[in-house]
């Protein structure tokens, strides 16, 4: 009750924190919604909001691709659209009962809704040698650079982790003629993400790509010389040697700020479907915050391009008193060679699976069955069934798999079907 | 301006909601759609990433991309959803019989 009454009133001062694009979302959506009040962005880099899905690909592989079409807007976009846009700022601290936050130059913002979209940090290699300068982490768009510099064609590159950040510079420093060693716990690459049976093939194109890959093994210690890692010994006792590592295990979501403002923080920033945190005036977005699940009663923290995006969007609506809602299933895309792989929805081992397409030819989609329910989709080449696979997981609908599995049947009858009802 | 007037594509290769792709040279491609029973033609690649329109979700006179979740106007071209915010190129299109034709200088 008290909480709609607050924010019936209109505000007149939003502040973002955060640069990447679940904060440029906002700021797009609260113009879009015909907010006419201050919006300033604190950004903590030394860049406008960038698009970081390059920086594992295009950016590696062409560097001057980071340069071209690598913002997600324009520098007159932003002052066309009265966005205060403030880069190398850091955030100190956040006062949720007076409604103002402090820059760690001492400098006070105040704001009456101010969104929190941090994003995360890497999680680094807690072994001796784990920040040695040839020890790469991949986030910012400097973390790209620095990495696109190490691989050299010829050189011998350790991969530590074959999540979908290892995996999609494995692909890229192949693509340079750089010799790829993969050290992955799991049995496969990008395991939890694609299941057991999708990650076997994957691994297998990987191999034929040329990456040598050890899969159940860990990192156990960096052989050392003159302050650089010049081998990496596995749990399984094999030394590979190499001329830098490139490390992919994930990211602790920047939680701190909010902590200490007394806000309810889980495994993220703890959010209600319309982003909202535990104080009624500060939302929190993207890959820092943690949502109510789409299936079940659970929590979830997802690390999404269009995720974050969507509830940056969520947040700028609900900040401004509109209908919003960021229920939707996980979405994400890989390029790795020549193949798009797009994931909607829920994807595991525990789910029946329904193959429509062939996998020799690398163009296909897998479907994942809960009973007859359409729970998840992964699909490989072949964006157009992704598109409406989107939407039949996001209605969560039952099917037949005879219809999914035919070639001949038009997916997307299904949706006008639904439409009908 | 001299634009020159090309045949795409039979009317009977774009149904409604289902847009067709055509080259029209080595480097560019179009998509023509059909909306309402009238058709229209845009450019083929997202002006945000990498991806053919064509094989996105038509949705009446949007047209959704199949990566990122943009969406353009196929009226207007203009975009109408995130993180689209560069219109696509929109052609003139006229029927002659059954042939779709597209009003293009080249470029």
């Amino acid at each position: 009750m008290e909480q709609g009454a607050m924010l019936a009133t209109t505000p007149e001062r939003v502040v973002i924190v955060g640069g990447g694009i679940a904060s440029d979302a906002c700021a797009a959506e609260l113009r879009q919604s015909g907010y006419e009040g201050r919006i300033q962005m604190l950004c903590g880099e030394r860049w406008r909001p960038y698009e970081r899905p390059p920086l594992s690909k295009d950016a590696l592989v062409d560097k001057g691709a980071i340069e071209e079409q690598f913002f997600l807007h324009t520098q007159s976009w932003y002052e066309e659209n009265a966005i205060e846009l403030r880069l190398g700022v850091r955030v100190a601290r956040i006062d949720a009962e007076h409604n103002t936050l402090q820059l760690t130059t001492g400098e006070k913002v105040e704001f009456d809704r101010l969104l929190l979209a941090t994003g995360g940090e890497v999680r680094k290699l807690q072994i001796e040698g784990g920040d040695a300068p040839n020890v790469h982490y991949l986030r910012t768009k400097d973390d790209a650079l620095s990495l696109a510099s190490a691989l050299l064609p010829g050189s011998n590159i350790a991969i530590i982790g074959m999540g979908v950040i290892g995996a999609e510079i494995a692909a890229s420093a192949r693509k340079l003629g750089c010799n790829v060693i993969a050290i992955e716990p799991e049995a496969g690459p990008m395991a939890r993400a694609l299941g057991s049976k999708l990650s076997g093939w994957l691994a297998s194109v990987h191999h034929d790509h040329g990456v040598q890959a050890s899969y159940g093994v860990s990192a156990d210690r960096l052989v050392m010389e003159d302050g650089l890692v010049r081998a990496v010994e596995c749990s399984d006792g094999t030394l590979v040697r190499c001329d830098a590592v490139c490390v992919g295990i994930g990211i602790i979501p920047e939680t701190g700020l909010a902590s200490d403002a007394g806000l309810t923080v889980a495994n993220g920033i703890v959010v209600d479907r319309q982003n909202r945190t535990s104080a009624p005036l500060i939302f929190a977005a993207g890959d820092v915050a943690e949502l109510p699940a789409f299936y079940g009663d659970g929590r979830v923290r997802y690390e999404t391009y269009q995720n974050a995006a969507e509830q940056g969007a969520t947040a700028a609506r609900a900040m401004l008193g509109h209908d919003a809602d960021n229920t939707g299933p996980s979405t994400f895309w890989t390029n790795q060679y020549d193949l798009n792989i797009q994931s909607v929805g829920q994807v595991s081992d525990e789910l029946s699976i329904v193959w429509r397409g062939s996998m020799d030819d690398q163009n296909f989609a897998a479907f994942f069955l809960d009973g007859q329910r359409l729970v998840g989709a992964v699909s490989v080449n072949r964006a157009k069934d992704m598109a409406v696979a989107r939407k039949l997981v996001a209605a969560k609908v039952d099917v037949n798999p005879e219809d999914l599995a035919s070639e001949a049947f038009q997916l997307r009858s299904m949706l006008k079907a639904l439409r009908k009802n | 301006m001299s634009d020159k007037w090309i045949n795409v594509c039979n009317i009977s290769d774009v149904p409604e909601d289902e847009p067709y792709c055509f080259a029209v040279s080595a480097e560019k491609k179009v998509a023509v759609y059909k909306v309402d029973e009238e058709f229209f033609c845009t450019d083929d690649l997202c002006t945000h990433g990498n991806a053919s329109l064509s094989d996105g979700f038509q949705d009446g006179d949007i047209i959704e991309c199949p990566f990122h979740g943009g969406a353009f106007s196929i009226l207007t071209g203009e975009p109408t959803s995130y993180p689209c915010i560069k219109a696509i190129r929109t052609y003139p299109v006229k029927i002659e019989g059954d042939t779709i034709m597209i009003a293009y200088d080249g470029e």
